[in-house]
């Protein structure tokens, strides 16, 4: 018996198709208003390009179905992760928005065209960027501007700009699901931005003329779309394209990145390879499907993870480290490690409508194996987390855990106490395994030698 | 007629005409430019290995 359908509650603006699940595999329907643009694609030789290339997250087309809807199915190849464009570093953004532009520029060669220009459309392989709404392909029509132009600009230039100033612009993205609107994006860029012919006219003169049109009477709009040549909108495409590869992300002092450089953490060479020892012997034993790095800087243990575990999601909240691991993994397809910027004191919300559209970062990252490496005392010390809480998090979000205890006497949480009164009587070994024992069947505490840190190691079966 | 299902937006269409022009012309004289510079560079290249 076929399993249920469950539509994919993001896939509902496009009429022409939409995405939905039944039992492990995702499928795309095609729907009658879309089927001559899907037969053009195939057609034309873009679809094989595309798939050749690996651009395109792959599909194979399946029988005919026989229900009322019709249409043509396709089933997908299953993503092991998706992240939002807010949980992205500048370097992602920027790769996510060139492939996004190739693939118009692609398009426009063989005679079709992207509808749609949404950072949502792009998602990762490992640390490549694939496209993945095979329905954003349609026809050309001869000389007409490029419709997705504005899109492409709020969900991709505006914020890269923004965030040559500031990367933390990158996290407003969260509230802003149609990208960052022009006429913010404009008064925020610094005032060299004037300078610049590029923000100037895709920015500027972009949020002048939006707003100019916006509120035309109705017999003002024009009917039909001005005119442009093709070569004329692909070399004003390619312009852009080369502009955005230019862009590169403000040097700034990460306070995270190289905390793994000698010297600047306190562990001794014995008791980080023991550490890295453990970790690998860990994850060696469990060879989870998916292993979740809380607070991975940048992705040391989170290689490690990758090396037993078929999928590793590294999380952080400095975005610099995450750079740094994106710039380490960018390109390769084989290891699959996926930066995301995560606050876990905010973690990034179900967002669209219902807030149901997209699931929020805790429902997307349950995983077998969860490392809580020197994160926890942040949680309890420097945000006043109950340790139940703390607790709940772990037991929550994995089926396994390895957990670093950190000591009031460690330098890095005397640096947090350092402007804050000493409010945690809890925070000791015996009520740390306590708390941890209680919701786990099997807690083994290891000392790390030659520190005073300890890993717990936590399996809710022993295995 | 609408053809995409997001706002294209008509200012948004008409600036974009407007900048291909610019930019498409910009882009030319820099594809020019580079070509320039790479026969420069092959020359140099030349007369230094002589």
């Amino acid at each position: 018996m076929q399993s249920e359908i469950q539509r994919d509650r993001a896939s509902f603006r496009d009429p022409a198709g939409y995405v939905f699940r039944r039992g492990d595999g995702v499928f795309r329907r095609i729907l009658s208003a879309g089927a001559a643009d899907w037969q053009c694609f195939l057609d034309s030789g873009l679809a094989d390009e595309l798939d050749g290339r690996g651009d395109l997250v792959r599909w194979r087309t399946l029988p005919a179905p026989d229900d009322r809807e019709g249409g043509i199915v396709l089933e997908l190849e299953e993503l092991d992760f998706l992240s939002m464009p807010c949980e992205w570093c500048f370097s992602q953004l920027k790769d996510a928005a060139l492939l996004t532009l190739d693939l118009q520029l692609r398009a426009l060669a063989r005679g079709m065209s992207l509808k749609d220009a949404s950072a949502f459309n792009v998602a990762w392989r490992g640390g490549r960027s694939v496209f993945l709404d095979h329905g954003s392909f349609e026809r050309y029509r001869e000389d007409e501007p490029w419709r997705a132009y504005g899109q492409f600009v709020r969900h991709f230039l505006a914020p890269l700009l923004l965030a040559c100033k500031d990367v933390r612009f990158l996290r407003t993205l969260s509230t802003r699901l149609d990208g960052v609107e022009l006429d913010f994006a404009g008064k925020n860029l610094p005032l060299r931005s004037w300078l610049d012919l590029h923000a100037i006219g895709h920015i500027h003169l972009h949020a002048g003329m939006e707003k100019k049109h916006s509120n035309s009477p109705l017999g003002k709009v024009p009917v039909a779309p001005p005119r442009l040549p093709k070569a004329r909108l692909a070399a004003m495409l390619t312009d852009l394209k080369q502009y955005i590869a230019r862009l590169s992300p403000p040097h700034a002092a990460s306070e995270w990145g190289d905390y793994y450089c000698e010297g600047k953490n306190n562990y001794s060479e014995e008791s980080f390879s023991f550490k890295s020892t453990l970790v690998d012997s860990v994850v060696s034993r469990l060879s989870p499907r998916r292993c979740v790095d809380f607070g991975a800087n940048s992705g040391y243990f989170s290689k490690i993870a990758a090396r037993h575990s078929a999928v590793t999601i590294a999380a952080d909240m400095d975005c610099n480290a995450l750079e740094a691991l994106y710039l380490s993994v960018r390109g390769d397809e084989s290891m699959r490690l996926y930066p995301v910027r995560q606050d876990l004191d905010n973690p990034t919300p179900g967002c669209g409508v219902f807030n149901e559209e997209r699931p929020g970062f805790l429902a997307r990252t349950k995983s077998q194996l969860g490392l809580f490496l020197a994160i926890t005392h942040h949680l309890r010390i420097g945000s006043n987390w109950p340790m139940q809480s703390i607790v709940r998090l772990v037991h929550d979000q994995c089926e396994n855990a390895v957990v670093e205890f950190v000591p009031k006497n460690d330098s890095q949480v005397q640096k947090l106490l350092r402007t804050r009164p000493d409010l945690c009587l809890d925070w000791n070994l015996p009520d740390y395994c306590a708390a941890f024992s209680a919701a786990f069947e099997h807690c083994e505490v290891i000392p790390i030698p030659g520190s005073e840190r300890f890993i717990l190691i936590l399996e809710k079966t022993k295995k | 007629m609408i053809f995409a299902y997001i706002d294209s937006g008509t200012g948004s269409m008409l600036l974009q005409v407007l900048l291909a022009g610019g930019f498409s012309l910009l882009f030319f004289f820099s594809r020019i430019r580079a070509y320039f510079a790479s026969k420069v560079r092959t020359f140099g290249g030349r007369r230094n290995a002589k």
